[in-house]
């Protein structure tokens, strides 16, 4: 009884149906589309035009400010054109459509051995090769690690929790690359000094991936210390995450750093790996296609701007009942309405969802069960931020938090009454922002 | 009687003194306010609408009766409260056109792409955070009625997925503007009856595939238009107000129907 | 869970007319729904129920069923001159309502009265304020109480119960009216198996606490509100008892012979205070949301039950305290929602 006031977080039905399928190598696409725009921060400035041939790794767009990540072709082929695309979150962005020409050709200098050691070095390559977080936001990473200098990193905690029901991505990648990912977890440590303690966080509903590091990390004799993690969605949340390890609660508007945390994905860090080991841009990335709409689901590594349409092949099609298609987890992922969108380099998922798992918008009268206030991780009023926010009143739902909200939509999914509290939530954080910009 | 007179004494002083405590709290803590601000205030529509700018209809006539700025307006009262306020206040107010909000939209389900099927909260900004908008033209409007709800007279309706303004209710306070996520909506003048219900800068063709009323481009109207007042820039035509004289040439030529005059169309009602 | 794939079709891609549905996140939702919160109610209210027909008779049954069914046909013309597109039959509020008004009343109520406290239940106390999740008071307490004020002799004539024969006045009433010295052949084990008068549901202790148990673990209910409901109760009955030198011979039920004990189970067993506390008190809809609120709640709940027994001129407090505590909801949401501001 006591208790229930402390723990918050939901179990949703973890469905990793592809837990067990290796990662494989997508075929190459008819069509590359790479929208500009692929994460937080300014678009990048475009460096092609069309007819231009590019090669597997050329940059074609070039971080715009500091906030801003670099862009390479995924593939070798011509541009077709530079026109809009409808991006996973639904919004129609500038991208560049690129055709394959079939050779994969690298461009001269990249995915060689050429190893970095120096912490500038370091930085300097994650930033050419346009690293970004692949766990969600898609925040810069060498903005993440550009630590002011008043700060002193203790904690780096790297985020293998996959909280999200369906995606195995990371899960896979830690079976796999365990190595790679030690190496690449050595190379942040260059970067935010020797001293800095190391976590790898897992979810404990992955038993081999915590044995598989654990056995890597003591054959490669490195100091990270793997933190089995309650199974509870949502815990790989940076918030939660850092709440988890250093017991302090990061507020509103707060980056990590501020409390000594740098928080890096799984998927990150290998990426990480190889841009410093190889000089290999980030061009392709690990993304699980599953769903119970899918005939096959797989985890595969899919060369970024290919399109959903192209990844069915792979998959052995969908079945005709499908009525929904997300982009990223079940939880915070995003619906798409056509299939034509591209794989960016947050994808971190494609799902399928047919008819039957598909959730009907039916909303009842809130009956105060107070079941979302037990469950909200960022211990917040959801239904009374909701209602405030249905109601326009911004100013009120701010003084209770409305900021605070991670949008990880515990409050939604445990709701008896279904209504669409994270949706309004939402609502309200866009109305604020927009409001506070004028 | 001996009650009688004391109850009398008794509360007739009581009250005295309670009357001396208002007396003397009213004096000490007047504050002065100028009457006229009273008065301008009663004048205005009071709907607090904001189609001034300012915050409701009582900022707008303190900040009047203060500054006697011939340049403020009301666009909801019109030349009678202009007449009225300038008379009070001894001033010549400056006459603005009145205007009048339209949908640069006509595309309703039926005649533009639908993008998917939403199903959530019934508010654009909402169908704009899930989705592009609920239709494939990224110009579009999204007919989930934000601005029908915002407007306070009651002007908007939706109808089969797109905004219709009503002009006889508007009263061009632009509120349903500042509301509309996608842009959607424009204050023309209220005694200017056409304009071109199409925003959509895509080439024609794109335009053509995604809606069946956008305009395309194709300068027809501009040709027929004998003041020369249409302008095609960005595959999308423009009507110069200050030449346009509401003959209607350019709705009977345009092959998308995306031209309306609204007087036109009252008729042919 | 087994899908059977094999006899759907399989696409490569969607046809032209096709459209994905676009909703927002999340994408999965918990099964839980209100219409199984209220199934979880009913079979928690099932052996009060069982154990009223043992005591009372058919009778018992019959008074429920009419209330139950009256609720639904009330809640269904609510829902035609509401113009709800949906039915809120199906989320089963209306059987739970019915359910606990039957419960609340004395066997021998007339039917008609039943239908019009049903009545009541649902128009007055929940469709006006706009149906389930509006309602300020909880319904099925505002028929019981409104029905207590307009034929209180009705009401306070609990007919007989059919094991051992007993008929009269309830065991409160006796005390209200005799004093403490009228009830010192009291038994315990008959006031906490039901063998005393009151109310249909209300006399069971044991159906009462099974039924609870049930909802704390089915997570219908959280302990905060039955536990300070019942424990803030007791304390203001123990300072009574220590207050009030007459009380300290009291010899009834036995219990490990302490006088203090007995007088605050017998308390506890007798009248309604246990299916307040864990069926009305609780109702979601009327109870506060924080953890905290429920906290006050049932403090709250209990110091105006023990003063209305204690010192009141009814005998009986539960339904009047959880009613005036239900008027002071949004005010201790509103006072403990102050602790999320930033």
């Amino acid at each position: 009884m006591f208790s229930c006031c402390n723990k918050s977080g939901i179990h949703p039905k973890s469905n990793k149906i592809t837990r067990g399928e290796p990662i494989e190598k997508a075929l190459l696409p008819k069509l590359i589309v790479l929208p500009l725009s692929q994460g937080i921060g300014a678009p990048p400035t475009c460096l092609v035009k069309p007819q231009d041939y590019v090669k597997k790794g050329t940059l074609i767009a070039e971080a715009s400010s500091f906030v801003s990540s670099n862009l390479h072709a995924s593939t070798s082929g011509t541009v077709l054109k530079i026109d809009r695309t409808i991006a996973p979150n639904g919004q129609y962005t500038q991208a560049i459509f690129i055709e394959p020409d079939g050779l994969d050709e690298w461009e001269e200098g990249k995915n060689v051995s050429s190893l970095v050691s120096t912490k500038e070095e370091i930085l300097q390559r994650i930033k050419e090769c346009g690293i970004i977080g692949m766990g969600g936001a898609g925040f810069p990473t060498h903005v993440k690690l550009n630590v002011p200098k008043d700060k002193k990193i203790q904690n780096l905690i790297i985020n293998g929790a996959e909280c999200e029901p369906y995606l195995t991505a990371d899960h896979r990648l830690m079976l796999e690359e365990s190595s790679n990912i030690i190496k690449g977890i050595e190379l942040l440590r260059v970067v935010l000094g020797k001293d800095v303690r190391v976590y790898l966080a897992i979810e404990k509903n992955k038993p081999d991936a915590i044995e598989v590091m654990r056995r890597t990390i003591k054959e490669e004799d490195a100091s990270i210390e793997v933190l089995p993690l309650e199974t509870r969605y949502p815990q790989g949340d940076e918030r939660t995450l850092i709440k988890t390890v250093t017991g302090k609660k990061l507020g509103a508007g707060k980056l990590p750093f501020e409390l000594g945390c740098v928080i890096q994905n799984v998927g990150t860090v290998f990426a990480i790996y190889e841009a410093c080991y190889f000089n290999k841009p980030l061009i392709e990335r690990v993304t699980t296609i599953s769903g119970p709409a899918i005939l096959k689901g797989k985890n595969k590594r899919v060369l970024l701007g290919t399109q959903f349409l192209d990844l069915l092949q792979e998959c052995g099609g969908m079945y005709s009942d499908v009525v929904q298609v997300i982009s990223g987890g079940p939880m915070m992922g995003k619906a798409e309405y056509t299939l034509e969108v591209p794989v960016i380099k947050t994808s971190s998922g494609v799902l399928f969802f047919d008819r039957a798992s598909f959730q009907n918008y039916d909303e009842h009268p809130c009956i105060n069960c107070g079941r979302c206030f037990e469950v909200c991780p960022q211990k917040l009023p959801p239904t009374v931020l909701a209602r405030l926010s249905s109601e326009y009143n911004f100013d009120q739902a701010v003084k209770l938090g409305l900021k605070s909200c991670i949008e990880c939509g515990c409050c939604s999914y445990i709701c008896p009454s279904k209504r669409e509290l994270v949706g309004w939530i939402r609502f309200g954080k866009n109305k604020v922002a927009k409001l506070g910009k004028k | 009687m001996n009650t009688v007179v004391l109850s009398v004494i008794f509360l007739g002083s009581v009250s005295l003194i309670l009357g001396v405590c208002i007396v003397l709290t009213s004096k000490l803590f007047k504050t002065y306010e100028n009457p006229l601000i009273q008065t301008v205030t009663k004048l205005l529509p009071g709907a607090n609408c904001g189609g001034c700018g300012r915050a409701g209809c009582a900022a707008f006539a303190k900040e009047l009766v203060e500054t006697r700025s011939t340049s403020m307006s009301c666009p909801v009262g019109g030349q009678a409260l202009r007449e009225q306020l300038g008379s009070i206040l001894g001033i010549k107010l400056q006459a603005v056109t009145a205007s009048v909000a339209r949908v640069l939209c006509q595309g309703n389900f039926n005649k533009s792409r639908m993008s998917g099927e939403y199903e959530g909260i019934r508010d654009c900004v909402a169908v704009k955070q899930a989705m592009h908008g609920s239709k494939l033209c990224p110009y579009s409007c999204i007919g989930y009625g934000t601005c029908k709800n915002t407007c306070k007279y009651g002007a908007i309706s939706i109808s089969n997925g797109v905004a219709i303004v009503d002009e006889n209710k508007c009263v061009g306070c632009g509120e349903c503007i500042k509301n509309c996520p996608m842009g959607c909506l424009v204050l023309l003048p209220k005694d200017q009856k056409t304009f071109v219900a199409c925003r959509s800068q895509d080439k024609g063709a794109i335009t053509r595939k995604l809606c069946q009323t956008g305009c395309i481009g194709c300068g027809k109207c501009s040709k027929v238009c004998e003041q020369g007042a249409i302008t095609v820039t960005n595959f999308v035509s423009k009507i110069d107000y200050s030449k346009c004289i509401s003959c209607g040439k350019c709705v009977e030529a345009c092959p998308t129907h995306c031209i309306v005059n609204t007087n036109l169309d009252n008729k042919n009602k | 869970m087994h899908r059977f794939h094999e006899k759907k079709d399989v696409v490569w891609e969607l046809g032209t007319d096709r459209y994905l549905k676009v909703s927002s996140s999340p994408f999965v939702r918990s099964s839980s729904n209100i219409r199984k919160i209220m199934l979880c109610v009913i079979i928690a209210l099932l052996p009060s129920l069982i154990s009223s027909c043992y005591f009372f008779g058919t009778r018992a049954l019959c008074l429920s069923l009419v209330c139950v069914a009256s609720c639904c046909l009330f809640q269904f013309l609510c829902d035609l001159l509401h113009k709800r597109a949906k039915s809120s039959l199906g989320d089963l509020s209306c059987v739970v309502t019915g359910l606990l008004l039957a419960l609340n009343v004395p066997v021998t109520l007339p039917y008609w009265i039943a239908v019009l406290g049903s009545g009541i239940c649902i128009v007055i106390a929940k469709e006006v304020f706009g149906g389930i999740g509006y309602n300020i008071f909880n319904p099925a307490l505002v028929g019981r109480v409104f029905l207590l004020i307009c034929f209180p002799a009705i009401m306070s004539n609990f007919g007989e119960c059919v094991v051992d024969g007993i008929s009269g006045p309830t065991p409160l009433t006796i005390l209200k009216v005799e004093g403490i010295s009228a009830l010192s052949n009291f038994e315990i084990y008959k006031a906490f198996s039901g063998q005393i008068l009151g109310s249909i549901g209300e006399t069971s202790a044991l159906a009462i606490l099974v039924g609870g148990i049930f909802l704390v673990i089915c997570k219908c209910i959280r302990l905060v509100i039955p536990l300070s409901f019942i424990l803030s109760f007791l304390a203001i009955s123990t300072l009574n008892f220590y207050l009030n030198p007459t009380l300290s011979d009291f010899t009834g039920f036995n219990f490990c012979s302490c006088p203090l004990l007995g007088y605050l189970s017998f308390h506890v067993l007798t009248g309604g205070l246990l299916l307040g506390a864990f069926f009305m008190a609780t109702d979601m809809v009327t109870s506060p949301v924080t953890w905290k609120g429920k906290l006050l709640f049932g403090i709250g709940c209990g110091v105006l039950t023990a003063i209305i027994r204690l010192y009141g001129s009814y005998p009986e407090g539960v339904s009047f305290a959880i009613l005036i505590m239900n008027s002071l909801v949004p005010l201790i949401d509103r006072f403990c929602l102050r602790k999320y501001q930033v």
